[in-house]
């Protein structure tokens, strides 16, 4: 018998079961790392996590500290096909489709094929609520970042900088959109505003433009028309937010109307400043009738989730005993009321 | 006023004629001319139009330097066959500048205090190499361009010209004297290099063109222009680098020159992209490019350069020119001003107002990459605790509230009445102890709430100040800083 034989064999043997379960350790660490991106990780889960994996951005400047006995493998996400469905071997876990977080969101502003395409438009009714049209707007490029590799260009007029001020890294951080991928731009002239979207579509680096603007902006049906179509042939979004505008009409494939909403309760705590909600109605949609809902801004998820109603227990009753503003642009003969989620009831 | 009295510091042939010198009083000339214009001495605006006309040279040779108030010097090593000949250049310089109403005069020589001294006290108009002794010889010491004490010490020893200098022993007249006749006289003779101050460097690369037709339509600026992109990138592919910082000089017939200059954020040398940037530039210019009577000279330069990496080429198959992220900031940045083209960089500081900064996106191509990154420590259960938004200048409010540190219940912002629903609150951040208690410099320590109104609308307010260690009589007051969203 030789001994070293049989040693070189046991350690054959050592080397095979080694090699797979470093596979499975492989794809384990895979499908956890793809669930976090989608936002199914349990929080369980979650706080098992090593920290370096917890709240990190997908970023995609440099690859991410992977634990021990794993391969240092990316998950990078392609800007060319970000809807990629990966099949593993056998597992049940397949990538979902790309999701803001909120059934009807998608429907609107995704198309047959689950991409983010195309000119979209938000409004806001006056020019104090700045702060709500273009928080929806974060919203939306937030969650669009986590599964697209490349910058966003946000184009802001001084008649909006005026009303909301400047953008703020460490709270956009915190709100789930990576500052570092954004690229800000003043403009002061009204004509330079559609032809610095038009240019930011046209540029490898930029997955997505908006522009934010007061209601001086001339944006009509010919001058959206070459952005929309621009848009389309690039298959990204662009986002065009105007404050305090009249709705003329336009090129964009969906009109919302944002206003702010109560918060919802965090943590528990009645009293507190919540989580974002919002209040969307859609007015321009072909095929559907105008629709109008809360959402709620998940920031830990970077998703949209449909507000929940519940009641929140008000210290007095608002200053002048009105209950809410006008239904905007909604025509009530459908008895669309009745369909709406999230009202709000206030304590008398 | 020189000497309490007024006088004449330049005369025109005219007067020469008539007997007056520079120097001469005012009232004595007056006398022998009673029909004297004069015009008051404007040193500056005589040095503005000196430096405008050297900026014109600047279609001769890039180094032009000044030689005193009334002159300039012209290094043309090398520049003289694009002429037909060195005479050929001067004649050219002077032809236009008496068309443009100067009385001029040159001399081209191998050094240039050797062209200073024949173009002021010599009929002579060029002087070859090994020549400049037997030509300097008989000119007057002043020549040189020394000063007049030192000028009057040697004329009173008998020394009146240079060649009687040149013949003397050098160690008494250094002892006697100082240095600076023996430099000079060295430095005119050849034997010590003095190089020129040029008035603009040099570029590095440069590709031009000049046109017998003189050049008035903007499309025609266009062609030629791209034409010089092309052979600015052959020249720039030769060296191995791309442009970071490119001027393109437009010579008018009647002596303006434009100057149109843009800045790269990564070295560049494709024509068609340096092509882009050029047209963005002139069009930002806009209505202050004025060709007059045209131009008859265009010349593209490379004023820095830097080392050219070689970019991807998308596969993406596209109709559309897909240019990428750092060709559109310098597009945008030469459009609108590179201030107007930002990212947002983290900063490590506690004072909310300081923790981030904006900054040019054309600046900051070069930082590295760690800086620019933003770290996210978020739970789920954990509130937003920073706006979205901030104002530049907090934003005074009217307030109602609990002291000593209770939330606003009621607050006026813009005119308009909020009534607050639900705050968080108070966050409170020191400011540091070397800042003042100005609000621009960072103001006291701060009492920061979050508030929702009934509507939903979300606000960062601030007080800036304690309610007890204000003083009397000047509560604290409070600012509205950000709105969350």
């Amino acid at each position: 018998m030789k001994p070293h034989a049989a040693e070189k064999r046991a350690f054959a043997v050592n080397c095979e079961t080694a090699k797979s379960l470093e596979r499975q350790t492989l794809l384990e660490s895979l499908q956890r790392d793809i669930a976090m991106i989608e936002g199914r990780l349990s929080e369980k889960v979650r706080l098992d996590l090593p920290t370096h994996l917890k709240g990190e951005y997908p970023s995609h400047s440099y690859p991410r500290p992977r634990e021990e006995g794993a391969q240092s493998v990316v998950p990078i996400v392609s800007a060319i096909n970000p809807q990629a469905n990966l099949d593993f071997e056998g597992e049940a876990n397949k990538i979902l489709p790309f999701t803001f977080g909120s059934h009807k969101l998608d429907q609107i502003f995704l198309d047959g094929s689950h991409q983010f395409c195309g000119l979209f438009e938000a409004f806001g009714k006056e020019s104090r609520e700045a702060g709500t049209l273009s928080g929806f707007a974060h919203g939306l490029l937030a969650a669009f970042l986590t599964r697209a590799d490349g910058d966003i260009l946000w184009v802001q007029d001084q008649g909006f900088t005026r009303e909301a001020g400047v953008l703020y890294g460490p709270g956009l951080a915190q709100f789930g959109l990576n500052p570092a991928r954004l690229l800000i731009v003043s403009v002061s002239r009204a004509q330079d505003a559609l032809w610095v979207m038009e240019e930011g579509l046209a540029t490898q680096g930029i997955i997505a433009v908006c522009g934010a603007f007061s209601a001086h902006l001339k944006a009509d049906l010919t001058a959206t028309r070459r952005l929309s179509l621009r848009a389309h042939r690039q298959k990204k979004p662009a986002l065009l937010l105007r404050l305090g505008a009249s709705c003329p009409p336009t090129a964009a494939r969906a009109r919302a109307h944002i206003s702010p909403a109560s918060s919802a309760v965090l943590g528990g705590y009645e009293q507190g400043v919540g989580r974002p909600v919002y209040r969307v109605c859609f007015d321009k949609l072909k095929g559907h009738p105008p629709t109008d809902f809360h959402l709620e801004w998940r920031h830990e998820d970077i998703r949209f989730t449909p507000a929940a109603t519940h009641t929140r227990a008000l210290a007095s009753t608002p200053f002048n005993g009105s209950r809410s503003e006008a239904e905007m642009g909604a025509v009530l003969a459908f008895g669309s009321r009745a369909k709406t989620t999230g009202k709000f009831r206030y304590a008398s | 006023m020189i000497k309490n009295a007024r006088r004449l510091t330049a005369i025109d042939d005219e007067a020469a004629r008539r007997g007056l010198r520079v120097g001469l009083s005012l009232s004595d000339s007056r006398a022998r001319v009673p029909d004297l214009e004069v015009m008051d001495n404007d040193e500056a605006a005589d040095r503005a139009l000196l430096n405008d006309i050297a900026r014109w040279c600047d279609r001769y040779t890039p180094l032009v330097a000044l030689d005193g108030k009334d002159g300039l010097f012209l290094d043309i090593t090398g520049c003289a066959h694009l002429f037909d000949g060195e005479d050929m250049l001067a004649k050219d310089c002077i032809k236009r500048l008496i068309h443009q109403g100067f009385a001029a005069r040159s001399a081209i020589a191998p050094t240039a205090v050797a062209a200073h001294a024949l173009c002021r006290y010599s009929d002579q108009h060029s002087l070859e190499l090994g020549e400049e002794k037997a030509a300097l010889s008989p000119l007057p010491l002043s020549a040189l361009g020394l000063d007049g004490e030192c000028v009057l010490g040697l004329e009173r020893t008998g020394i009146k010209t240079i060649g009687e200098l040149e013949s003397l022993p050098r160690a008494p007249l250094t002892t006697r004297f100082g240095e600076t006749p023996l430099v000079k006289l060295d430095e005119a003779l050849g034997k010590l290099e003095r190089p020129l101050n040029p008035l603009r460097p040099a570029p590095l690369v440069m590709a031009e063109r000049r046109f017998p037709e003189p050049l008035l339509r903007d499309e025609d600026i266009f062609i030629v222009v791209e034409i010089l992109c092309r052979s600015l990138s052959q020249s720039l592919e030769a060296r191995g680098e791309g442009a970071r910082q490119v001027a393109a000089l437009l010579f008018r017939t009647d002596g303006h020159v434009i100057d149109i200059p843009f800045g790269i954020s990564q070295p560049e040398r494709d024509p068609k992209k340096l092509m882009t940037l050029f047209r963005h530039a002139f069009e930002r210019k806009g209505s202050s490019v004025d060709a007059g009577f045209g131009f008859d000279l265009i010349r593209l330069s490379a004023h820095s350069t830097g080392k050219y990496e070689q970019e991807q080429t998308s596969f993406s198959g596209d109709d559309a020119v897909q240019s990428d992220t750092s060709h559109l900031i310098d597009r945008l940045s030469i459009r609108l001003g590179s201030a107007a083209v930002e990212r947002l960089v983290p900063q490590n500081s506690p004072v909310p107002q300081r923790a981030q900064i904006r900054y040019s996106a054309l600046a900051i191509a070069q930082m590295p990459a760690d800086q620019l990154q933003w770290e996210r420590h978020e739970k789920a259960a954990e509130p937003l605790n920073r706006p979205v938004t901030l104002f530049e200048e907090p934003e005074r409010i009217e307030v109602l509230a609990d002291i000593p540190d209770g939330p606003p219940i009621r607050f006026r912002w813009r005119r308009v009445l909020y009534d607050v629903k639900r705050a968080e609150g108070p966050e409170r951040i020191r400011q540091p102890w070397w800042s003042g208690t100005r609000l621009s410099d960072g103001g006291r320590t701060r009492d920061y709430y979050r508030l929702e109104d009934e509507n939903g609308r979300r606000f960062w307010a601030f007080r800036d100040g304690l309610y007890e260690t204000a003083e009397a009589h000047k509560p604290p007051a409070w600012y509205l800083c950000g709105l969350f969203v």
